[in-house]
């Protein structure tokens, strides 16, 4: 998605003020510079009416402010810099590298090539870090498997490699499904859709061995219910991205009181929770 | 030994909702840290902040790991919900665009008293007050 940028000129103490102002017209980010402040909005909500108002108010708050220029920032990988330095690592079984490095794994760990760009999923974080190491334990040989917010894939192909049947990902996230599908081609799997959308894309009376899901407590317990509904009985729900103050509330979550809390694991902050049908 | 830091980012973006979209994409990616593993931290610790702006200072060490801190929304945004307007005055000492209660400043000292420099509530409700009035609000002290 396009967006466009104004940076204004505006002395420090105006910013919050300013903000205020801009984000009731549609505004969703902001970065302070030293009297300057940089405010972004997606390009299909602004017009040069909108930019006249602003000014408008600008004007109001003092002869300083103004805008010194418009920008339009197209969408692109701003991971890049980032990619090149990441490096190679063992995480449990797997060894997880992105196609630019080098160096091989162990000869007992299992190869992961991500190559993560915009989408989540890299094994950097604790939240995709417990899921790939408690894994092999919950993977079973010829196992169905359903990713919710696959990200980069790599949750879904590395239980592919560990032997499950087949996976379904999805993700609303516009730059998941080319980069999971880019993830899968180069680890060679097969067996493994993912489509854009939320829980309404999984196939309909489709139901799975395990379903995994690595986003965060909101989005985790308003999509639970639907989730279980394509869970078989006895299959498991390998949640994560969890800080430790939301194993509580999602404990005493109703649409998962059918299910029987297995396990929780923690990584530093952050929490996985197995449950079972 | 500590952490060389290279740089300090200072953003305001919606709490729950952080993506690689602009600010968050350009400013991170420049820096070379990993914008989705920021989005990813930002969201779960602001989902109850879910709607409202959120200030994040992120500081970026030479080795390009990252820490954030969040703070309170901006006094302003909370003041506007509070008096229901869509605009702040441009003549704040003239022309007055609303009201806001002694009580609704004191809600805002008390969500926002962490990061004010006040020693105690009604200190910080001062605050809070200059800051609407500097907005063109009228403060009502009646009980």
């Amino acid at each position: 998605m396009e967006y466009v940028q104004l940076t204004i000129s505006a002395e420090n103490d105006l910013h919050e003020i300013l903000i205020a102002e801009l984000f009731d017209f549609g505004f969703d980010g902001f970065e302070e510079q030293d009297k300057q402040l940089v405010a972004s909005i997606p390009a299909d909500k602004f017009d040069f009416t909108k930019r006249e108002e602003i000014e408008e108010i600008l004007r109001k708050l003092g002869e300083a402010e103004s805008v010194m220029k418009e920008e339009i920032i197209e969408e692109k990988n701003w991971n890049q810099a980032w990619e090149k330095s990441i490096k190679p690592q063992t995480i449990g079984k797997f060894f997880v590298h992105p196609t630019w490095t080098k160096q091989e794994g162990g000869i007992d760990t299992i190869e992961l090539i991500i190559d993560p760009k915009m989408a989540f999923g890299t094994g950097y974080h604790p939240t995709t870090r417990v899921m790939l190491e408690w894994m092999p334990e919950v993977v079973e040989q010829g196992d169905t498997v359903l990713d919710a917010g696959t990200g980069t894939g790599i949750l879904a192909i590395a239980a592919l490699k560990l032997g499950a049947g087949s996976a379904f990902g999805f993700d609303v996230d516009e730059w998941s499904e080319m980069n999971a599908s880019e993830n899968l081609y180069l680890n060679g799997v097969s067996n493994f859709e993912v489509k854009r959308g939320s829980v309404e894309v999984i196939p309909d009376h489709e139901k799975y061995d395990l379903i995994f899901a690595n986003i965060n407590r909101n989005a985790l317990a308003e999509m639970s219910g639907d989730l279980i509904q394509h869970l078989k009985p006895n299959g498991k729900l390998l949640l994560s991205g969890l800080l430790l103050e939301d194993e509580e509330a999602m404990l005493n979550l109703k649409s998962l009181s059918d299910l029987d809390h297995v396990e929780t694991k923690t990584h530093g902050e952050w929490i996985a929770i197995l449950f079972q049908g | 030994m500590a952490k060389k830091v290279e740089n300090i980012l200072k953003l305001q973006i919606v709490g729950g909702q952080a993506n690689p979209a602009p600010p968050v994409g350009p400013a991170l990616g420049q820096a070379g840290i990993n914008i989705m593993e920021f989005c990813k931290a930002f969201n779960a610790k602001t989902q109850d902040k879910a709607g409202t702006v959120v200030p994040v200072e992120i500081t970026v060490y030479q080795d390009k790991s990252f820490t954030f801190k969040t703070k309170t929304p901006p006094a302003p945004v909370l003041l506007k919900k509070a008096a229901k307007i869509k605009s702040g005055s441009g003549e704040p000492n003239r022309k007055k665009v609303g009201t806001v209660t002694w009580s609704q400043c004191k809600d805002i000292a008390e969500q926002k008293m962490e990061d004010l420099n006040a020693f105690d509530i009604e200190a910080g409700a001062e605050m809070i007050a200059g800051t609407a009035r500097s907005m063109g609000l009228r403060v009502n002290r009646e009980k």
